[in-house]
């Protein structure tokens, strides 16, 4: 048995900057491809397909087609180095990797390649396939790890199915009529919020990720032309757009969403001027719950820093900090929602302490007002969210203290003006010769961590000091060590 | 002009989070991987705090390498 994905209830695929449209007879032609593809490795003890591409209407028939094949589909980022895709490699000894075009990611070896555009089916593939069930994993989004230990959310179709259809009740299919996507396809906002979820609701999915600056200039004489009822950004998207592009001249926006970090109500209130609606939305959404699962909108509430609504389906609850949980008040926010994750792949150390007796512990410290609106003033976990992304800052420690010349690194977040946080870190050399390499210089670490991970978790700023401060308990508090910097100077 | 380019690199360097040395002078959009639409957003918002003026958004726009946020400077009104 397979999951069968119904086309003729799905949208439509238009990828802007090249010009193509993909009907949902062509997503199915070519999710049918992939999965006669893949039917003949994937298998239930090999599941795991990556899809090293994204952006593109090719990617979401790759993604439905390891659906088809009843694989467990990897989303990664494109600009995955070789280094990481060598450690997802061996984390999840996949069936294959998609790479959606001749120049792809570096494939791991003995992990069969594919290309959907390029590869032949063979016809009698179609008679092979894993079984499936809704609950079996079918997605799995790194969120961090994938230098060293990997943390890969997995949710199962059910969960996403639930996510699907909670946006839908919220939202409304008839603002999702032409949605535009400005995200990367391998986040859960991106991918689940503002790709899958207009696609399952027949809508016609417009494709502009990875915008460049000139193209920013065209957003508001875009939105009008294709006539576009939603989009989705992260706020760091938004000072640039509001900047550079004239509002669209006509009214088309039925409903924007802006989540990944925390909007100011200034510029909540900006966007809402500029895009000509007040169905602005601050979103607080999580990959582990399948992004969106709280919202709050200015056609509902005046703007407010930290307002992040109330919950999408499911319910929230605080733990106190002398552990009690209620339904009301101040603490870390936990969750239960239909689609929450099944946990963290082959992670039981990791998965327990934030899944707990049905609820989710999401890290996150707020409010939760008798009408049961969330609002959130911080975190306790450490990432570091740089425009919408998240930074752990432990993993870049870790790969910074691989380095010979480097005795012990560590990260912490920094204010900044148009990302929201940047990544800081705080590194003392190894005394003398190591490994008979002088001593390195921070532009040859920093072009060592390129070469090793993502390049939105290579520090942005870097110094150099004598001692890393630990606090009496010889730990260390990143607070303190920003502010140790801070007092020092770059360098 | 030495200063100017001095200056230039600089507000380029702190935007972008790197060492003026690491930037060649040839400097552009296409040769400076660390040069994302972020990294320009931070440029612009430096060379307006160094200006005391705002941009005007064709000029945000065009600002494409370090030759041309010197020009910039060297236009600033009251230069």
């Amino acid at each position: 048995m397979s999951i069968t994905i119904d086309f003729g209830a799905i949208g439509s695929v238009t990828d802007l900057r090249q010009g193509t449209r993909w009907t949902a007879e062509d997503l199915a032609r070519a999710t049918e491809h992939t999965a006669a593809l893949l039917r003949p490795m994937v298998t239930p003890d090999r599941p795991h397909v990556v899809i090293g591409h994204g952006g593109t209407p090719m990617f979401f028939a790759d993604l439905f087609g390891v659906w088809a094949a009843g694989g467990c589909a990897v989303c990664v980022n494109p600009g995955i180095t070789a280094g990481e895709m060598s450690v997802i490699g061996n984390f999840l000894n996949p069936a294959a990797v998609l790479i959606g075009k001749e120049d792809g990611p570096v494939v791991p070896d003995g992990v069969p390649s594919l290309c959907s555009v390029r590869d032949k089916a063979i016809k009698k593939s179609l008679l092979g396939g894993a079984v499936r069930t809704l609950d079996d994993p079918a997605l799995i989004l790194f969120t961090s790890g994938t230098t060293g230990a990997p943390k890969g959310v997995v949710h199962s179709l059910r969960s996403l199915l639930a996510r699907i259809g909670l946006n839908r009740v919220y939202m409304g299919d008839a603002s999702l009529a032409r949605s535009l996507c400005v995200l990367p396809t391998h986040f859960g906002h991106g991918l689940i919020g503002n790709c899958l979820t207009p696609l399952f609701a027949g809508g016609e999915l417009l494709l502009w990720s990875g915008m460049a600056m000139k193209e920013m200039v065209d957003l508001g004489a875009t939105l009008a032309e294709h006539d576009v009822t939603f989009m989705s950004s992260v706020p760091a998207f938004w000072p640039i757009a509001l900047r550079l592009s004239t509002a669209p001249p006509r009214r088309c926006l039925q409903r924007v969403h802006i989540g990944s970090a925390p909007l100011s109500s200034a510029l909540w209130k900006d966007v809402a001027h500029w895009a000509g609606t007040d169905s602005v939305v601050n979103m607080y959404g999580i990959t582990e719950t399948a992004n969106w699962i709280a919202g709050a909108s200015l056609a509902d509430v005046p703007a407010e820093d930290g307002l992040i609504g109330t919950m999408w389906g499911g319910c929230a609850a605080v733990l106190s900090v002398d552990g009690t949980m209620r339904s009301r008040g101040e603490g870390e926010i936990l969750v239960q929602t239909p689609s929450l994750m099944m946990g963290y792949h082959a992670r039981p150390d990791l998965t327990e302490p934030v899944l707990r007796n049905g609820w989710y512990h999401t890290g996150d410290s707020g409010h939760i007002d008798g009408d049961g609106r969330i609002r959130l003033v911080g975190r306790r976990k450490s990432e570091i969210n740089k425009a919408g992304v998240k930074v752990h800052p432990e993993e870049v420690d870790l790969l910074l203290e691989r380095h010979p010349g480097v005795a012990e690194a560590c990260c912490f977040s920094m204010p900044d003006p148009v990302s929201g946080e940047i990544v800081g870190v705080a590194v003392t050399l190894a005394a003398g010769e190591t490994d008979g390499q002088p001593t390195p210089e921070i532009a040859d670490l920093r072009d060592w961590c390129r070469a090793r991970i993502k390049a939105e978790c290579v520090p942005d700023r870097w110094y150099t000091v004598a001692e890393i401060p630990k606090t009496d308990r010889g730990k260390v508090n990143r607070d303190r060590v920003r502010d140790h910097c801070l007092r020092q100077g770059p360098g | 002009m030495d200063d100017l380019r001095m200056r230039a690199r600089g507000l380029l360097a702190d935007a972008l989070e790197l060492t003026p040395d690491e930037l060649p002078d040839d400097a552009s959009i296409e040769t400076v991987d660390a040069w994302t639409s972020l990294g320009h957003m931070r440029l612009i918002l430096g060379i307006e705090a160094s200006m005391a003026m705002q941009l005007d958004a064709a000029l945000v726009i065009e600002i494409g390498s370090l030759d041309d946020i010197v020009s910039v400077l060297q236009n600033a009104p009251g230069r």
